[in-house]
């Protein structure tokens, strides 16, 4: 059983990223529709792994993604987004991003990244 | 995973219509002030975010469209593009487009709304204006800018009101109480012999059984739903399963019942697991047999008489009717006497029927053949199936226009009336004094020839009741076989709203609803084929 954080601001995204976790496991989920909210929600809930999408308004992935990894810099983000382009996967790896999804996500690919994350010690 | 789907489909609706508003706001902001800020990020963060979902939906043509309109809103933000006030009108047409491609797709109109390569090709070629001048200019129409032509917009999207389906039923079922309310008030205020109260309350009751007729409407939802969930379910099965196959569907827009719809969903997996797992060979034995490699399942709808009727047909191998015959031996369903009368095909929707030698992992889920049947029945519907070996299976679904209202034939037995559902009965007749002896020691009549089955419903019903001199009988068919039930009485053609009954009757099984007749008559609604299955044989 592990804590699970979601942010995406599309509801379909998010709904279709929830399909893809399996139920039977037990985690916990926490969605949230925007980066400002990940970056509230982390030190209450301290999520082992969080999904994030990049393109969203306020605080964009990026940005979420660079926050939380200062509050924690151990913190797993994989981030999922719908273009990879060589440059953002530069961007959001310097930046300390667990993993790189493609969006739609595919169960395999997500259960794929959600295992490693969850084997990996926090260093 | 068949429902999440389902969800996931729905917030994609909810979805899009929001962030359609979204750009369109971003779009007029942009008109008056248009910078590369934050109306921009606005603009693009939209067409992102339906370009995502639509790709997590399947939604193709909107997923293609909004990801070359992103593509080029890109070059924009990149400060390759000037953000021009073409581009903002384009952008807006674009917006429209994006708007009839999601409804197209909602509605499973395969059919792309008018403009759609034009478009695309205006925004792959899109140019600053500049060099535009020099180059052929793209055709490209002027925005309705005129207030009458927007007005008629808006007002074309005013046409549609997006509501909870949950409240709607929760409309519905009230509306289902008034009706029966208000004939029993209707009932009531004429017993108390005042002219005009039972005027006021017989308008009442026309109006609201108008408004019922209205309401039910509501429920119904084109069958193109449903059948775009089979096509994910095909793409995976056939993948899993080694075999080539393709659906297609027709009659996508055939409406029926809302509720009907979910509960034919389970049956019609298992149809097409069936016609996958059993029907459709692997593509070298098709080959071997001349047949196109791909294996083809068909799903069409249509209306016939009254009836939605719905049919899912393969080309694969057919059923080997004497593996049937076969299969029923072993499994004790007939005894060897009986193998030449009885029907192959109809054994298979015998409970514990399976003539697959090794459960895969496709079928053997516990769900049989007669669980679908029974489900159909559920919904006073019928199930047929035909199968040429070599050629293919097809089983038809015939089902009511309504689950609310049933089309009936009432009869009474004693003092009580019930109800049969119309599109069974085929014929009634006098029942003379001589044959009813006849009928009670043999079970059978004599009808011009034919020996009927027969069964006496005074019997069955109502135990008690002395049996009047001059009695009928109502001819229904079932499975193809005509029955004979005797009753007491012909009332006639009735259309009745059909009430669930409540807790206590659950146990009733040969009643499956209720209805109220418009003088507070209670009515009980007979389930012919659970009828017959007790007392059938």
């Amino acid at each position: 059983m592990a804590k699970i954080m979601i942010i995406d601001d599309s509801l379909v995204a998010r709904m279709s990223l929830k399909a893809c976790i399996p139920k039977d496991a037990g985690h916990e989920i926490k969605e949230g529709n925007d980066g400002s909210v990940a970056i509230e929600l982390y030190p209450t809930f301290n999520p082992d792994v969080t999904f994030m999408d990049l393109t969203m308004p306020g605080v964009d992935g990026m940005a979420a993604l660079a926050e939380i990894r200062r509050i924690d810099p151990a913190a797993k983000v994989i981030i999922l987004t719908a273009d990879i382009q060589t440059r953002t996967i530069e961007r959001v790896m310097e930046l300390g991003a667990f993993g790189l999804l493609k969006k739609p996500p595919v169960k395999e690919a997500v259960q794929a990244e959600l295992n490693k994350a969850l084997t990996t010690e926090k260093q | 995973m068949m429902d999440e789907f389902a969800e996931i489909r729905e917030a994609f609706a909810l979805e899009s219509v929001e962030m359609l508003a979204e750009m369109e706001s971003a779009l007029l902001a942009l008109e008056s002030t248009p910078t590369v800020g934050d109306d921009f990020n606005r603009l693009f963060r939209a067409v992102h975010t339906v370009k995502g979902s639509a790709s997590i939906v399947s939604a193709d043509q909107v997923e293609t469209f909004c990801h070359a309109l992103e593509h080029l809103l890109a070059k924009v933000r990149e400060s390759e593009l000037p953000l021009t006030k073409e581009l903002l009108t384009l952008s807006l047409q674009c917006h429209d487009h994006i708007k009839a491609l999601i409804a197209a797709f909602e509605a499973s109109d395969s059919q792309l709304p008018p403009r759609h390569e034009q478009l695309l090709a205006l925004i792959a070629q899109w140019q600053p204006p500049a060099i535009i001048e020099t180059t052929a200019p793209p055709e490209l129409e002027p925005l309705p800018q005129s207030d009458e032509a927007s007005t008629e917009e808006s007002a074309a999207a005013q046409k549609v009101v997006r509501v909870d389906a949950q409240k709607l039923d929760q409309l519905i079922n009230l509306v289902v109480e008034l009706v029966t309310a208000s004939s029993e008030l209707e009932s009531h205020v004429k017993r108390l012999g005042d002219s005009a109260s039972f005027e006021s309350a017989s308008s009442v009751s026309l109006l609201v059984k108008k408004i019922q007729e209205r309401a039910m409407v509501f429920r119904m939802v084109p069958v193109g739903d449903l059948f775009r969930r089979f096509q994910r379910l095909v793409h995976d099965l056939s993948t899993s399963s080694g075999k080539k196959i393709q659906l297609l569907t027709a009659g996508a827009e055939t409406e029926l019942d809302k509720v009907m719809a979910e509960r034919l969903r389970e049956p019609l997996v298992h149809l097409i697991r069936n016609a996958i797992d059993h029907g459709i060979e692997p593509p070298a034995e098709r080959l071997a047999f001349g047949k196109p490699a791909i294996g083809t399942i068909r799903m069409n709808a249509f209306q016939e008489a009254g009836s939605i009727v719905i049919e899912v047909r393969d080309d694969g191998r057919g059923i080997n009717r004497d593996r049937v015959l076969q299969r029923a031996l072993e499994r004790g369903l007939i005894r060897p006497a009986e193998v030449a009368d009885r029907d192959p095909l109809a054994l298979i929707f015998e409970p514990g029927f399976s003539t697959m030698e090794e459960a895969t992992l496709l079928s053997g889920r516990g769900v049989g053949m007669d669980v679908v049947k029974r489900t159909i029945e559920e919904l006073r519907g019928k199930i047929d199936l035909t199968s040429i070996e070599g050629q293919g299976t097809c089983f038809q679904l015939r089902l009511p226009l309504s689950l609310a209202l049933i089309d009936g034939f009432m009869i009474m037995v004693g003092s009580d009336h019930f109800i049969l559902p119309m599109e069974q009965v085929d014929e009634t007749i006098d029942l003379p004094l001589e044959a009813a002896t006849e009928l009670q020691k043999r079970g059978y009549l004599n009808i011009r020839g034919e020996a009927l089955p027969c069964l006496d419903l005074n019997g069955i019903l109502q135990p008690d009741s002395t049996t009047p001199d001059s009695r009928f009988v109502v001819v229904v068919r079932q499975d193809g076989r005509r029955i004979g039930l005797a009753v007491d009485r012909l009332i006639g053609e009735v259309k009745a709203v059909i009430k669930p009954l409540g807790r206590i009757y659950r146990d009733a099984r040969i009643i499956s609803g209720a209805t109220i007749l418009g003088d507070g008559t209670i009515a009980l609604i007979l389930d012919l084929p659970e009828l017959l299955r007790i007392h059938g044989s």
